[in-house]
């Protein structure tokens, strides 16, 4: 049951508010404290898989993989409290003048809810044809958010992203249904046997590669980024920082999930060349593209892409060290990427236009923001002592150490860029003469908290970083040797002989910070 | 039969993408639809032929006596059922495209309302590329 309740709640939820589309008060707050149900239920996740204990359930009791299954593992608990956390600075967000228009809307909460729902669903299954539903169920709830503001603009951008999304959708569905025509199967433990026992293994390379394709254009890896630069900024200001923290996580979980459990075997042969090339090109093109943009929304949206390089990084070196501090590069990301988006989501609303060519001086409208702004913006470069340093420190050495010398360089290249454009927004936005007049500390203040609040957890993410660093390492190995996970999905023990996982040369250590 | 399968999937999503190039925004929609009628055949030609032919609802159980008990069981031989998870796939696939295809004419339509040009896939006056 437990496995079921972070897709159940929300949802239940969402269908709730809808009965309540009389009333925005009582819709803002029952989505309120659905939301901070959904927070307290992570944390109990959290607590309850820390210890590598595997929640299933199966619809229906169907024996073995013949029916739906839903699975919790540390890995799952970990995005589904990263999503909580998101979900609910969003909502402090709107609730707190984030986007008037948007609150005003009778379907704007229900479609959070639904939105935050899909997520916890793509996190929570232990299928790919689930997986596929539930991509098109945080789809369609993007689609109905994106274009919220209904000007011009914003609906040629939305039909763009509609467009590529069906099409990424289409491309998974086939993807879907080749896996199931070669393998039988679309549970990801049977899957994983059967990948493992294979003989024809350039075929499940290729299906690996057809879905690496489809996770990608999700996770706006390079090349397929193009959709993002475009549509992000558009997008209504009240729901940017959760797309912008949420939605392209789901492709770095969905890689994360499937290149270990799924395809580890595959893992030194094919996928690890692939995912340390796109790593690289995406840290580097990502960064570069962000250097082009002339708005805080703008660069701040294509860094996006650059950052998910790093997470990639983690994952493609396929060592415990390597895919902790990948998913501790994660943790930290999203909860940074929704502190600055939501810095650019107060200057924006209170000023009509985040432009660095149009706003400057605000440190000395708002010193408070100021700080949130450059606690988040110091540690998306990574200096020390702030949460990125650790995720990529660590990154970097495990790099060094695997011989990826040429990945962990281009790491240590797009942190600098990464500072330059920080220091863009910087030296526009925050430095210079004042040209705007301040809204009154009073008008200000609900935001500020907001945003201050969420920099505050990216510095608590660096104080307690031994100890997640020492969680997300736990996490790394039961990917790595996914035994349990497979047999928990199973529901029954792993055959004889089938070896499963990423073969490992040496035990690695993790140093703690 | 895999074969006509095969032309009929390169026919369908040549065509797809030739549209998904054009510039109005309605033929880009025409272009994703014949792309997802493409997919849905694909995945019927890759994993629905494999085992029987039967749909399985057309086998008539009839009451027979099973180790002493009687039940209702089928006289056909499972493996002739024909596998029924591909049309699932597809059945579910066809819903949230209907979802979804609707939601894009939708978005046409209102993007002709509000603005002048009818090519949505273009960028407007006063908007950058990409």
């Amino acid at each position: 049951m437990l496995s079921v309740l972070p897709v159940l709640l929300p949802f239940l939820a969402a269908v709730a508010l809808l009965f309540l589309r009389h009333s925005r008060t009582a819709q803002a707050v029952l989505s309120g404290v659905a939301a901070h149900a959904a927070l307290a239920l992570a944390a109990h996740l959290l607590a309850r898989t820390a210890d590598g204990t595997i929640h299933v359930m199966r619809m229906g009791d169907w024996p073995g993989t013949f029916g739906i299954v839903f699975a919790l593992d540390q890995l799952s608990a970990l995005f589904i409290a990263l999503n909580a956390v998101i979900h609910a600075a969003t909502w402090w967000f709107v609730r707190c003048g984030g986007m008037p228009a948007l609150a005003q809307q009778r379907y704007f909460h229900p479609l959070l809810l639904i939105l935050a729902a899909g997520v916890n669903w793509a996190f929570a299954t232990a299928d790919l044809f689930n997986l596929f539903v539930s991509f098109e169920l945080i789809l369609l709830a993007s689609y109905a958010l994106m274009i919220f503001d209904n000007e011009a603009g914003q609906l040629r951008a939305g039909f763009r992203f509609v467009a590529m999304n069906v099409l990424g959708g289409t491309l998974f569905l086939l993807g879907a249904g080749l896996v199931y025509g070669t393998f039988g199967t679309l549970n990801y433990a049977d899957l994983a046997i059967k990948v493992a026992q294979t003989e024809q293994r350039g075929v499940a390379a290729a299906l690996a590669f057809w879905l690496l394709f489809v996770f990608g254009l999700k996770a706006a890896v390079f090349p397929l980024f193009f959709w993002l630069p475009g549509a992000y900024p558009k997008a209504p200001i009240g729901i940017l920082p959760f797309f912008a923290g949420m939605l392209t996580k789901v492709g770095v979980y969905c890689f994360y999930r499937l290149y270990t459990v799924c395809f580890g075997s595959l893992a030194a042969e094919w996928t690890q060349p692939a995912l340390l090339a796109l790593a690289a090109l995406t840290m580097v093109v990502g960064v570069f593209g962000a250097l082009g943009q002339w708005s805080m929304r703008g660069i701040l949206s294509v860094h996006i892409v650059s950052q998910i390089g790093y997470m990639v990084f983690g994952l493609a070196m396929f060592t415990t060290a390597g895919l902790a501090a990948g998913l501790f590069t994660t943790l930290h990301n999203v909860v940074v990427k929704t502190t600055l988006f939501l810095v650019a989501g107060f200057v924006v609303v209170h000023h009509r236009g985040d432009s660095v060519k149009g706003i400057h001086g605000l440190l000395r409208s708002y010193p408070w923001l100021g700080i949130a702004f450059l606690l988040a913006a110091v540690s998306l470069a990574g200096l020390p002592p702030l949460s990125g340093f650790y995720g990529k420190y660590f990154a970097v050495l495990e790099g060094f150490r695997t011989g990826h010398w040429f990945v962990a360089g281009a790491a240590l290249f797009t942190s600098l860029f990464t500072l330059a454009s920080m220091v863009k927004i910087w030296t526009a936005c925050f430095w210079g003469e004042r040209d705007h007049e301040p809204v009154s500390a009073e008008a200000a203040r609900p935001l500020l908290v907001v945003a201050g609040g969420l920099a505050a957890v990216s510095v608590l993410v660096a104080v307690f970083s031994a100890p997640l660093m020492e969680w997300c390492a736990s996490c790394a190995e039961s990917l790595l040797d996914p035994r349990a996970y497979v047999e928990a999905v199973l529901g029954a023990p792993l055959p004889e002989g089938v070896v499963l996982g990423v073969p490992q040369a040496a035990p690695a250590e993790v140093a703690a910070p | 039969m895999t074969l006509v399968a095969s032309l009929l999937v390169a026919a369908l999503v040549g065509a797809g993408v030739y549209q998904l190039f054009r510039k109005s925004a309605f033929e880009v929609l025409l272009g994703l639809l014949l792309i997802s009628q493409a997919v849905n055949l694909a995945i019927l030609a890759a994993g629905g032929w494999t085992a029987g032919t039967l749909p399985p609802v057309t086998a008539e159980p009839v009451v027979d006596t099973v180790g002493g008990t009687a039940a209702k069981v089928s006289r056909v031989d499972p493996a002739l059922y024909v596998d029924p998870l591909p049309h699932a796939l597809i059945l579910t696939a066809i819903v949230i495209g209907f979802g979804v295809f609707s939601f894009l004419m939708v978005l046409i339509a209102r993007g002709r309302e509000t603005s002048s040009t009818l090519a949505l896939g273009e960028p407007g006056p006063g908007e950058g590329k990409g």
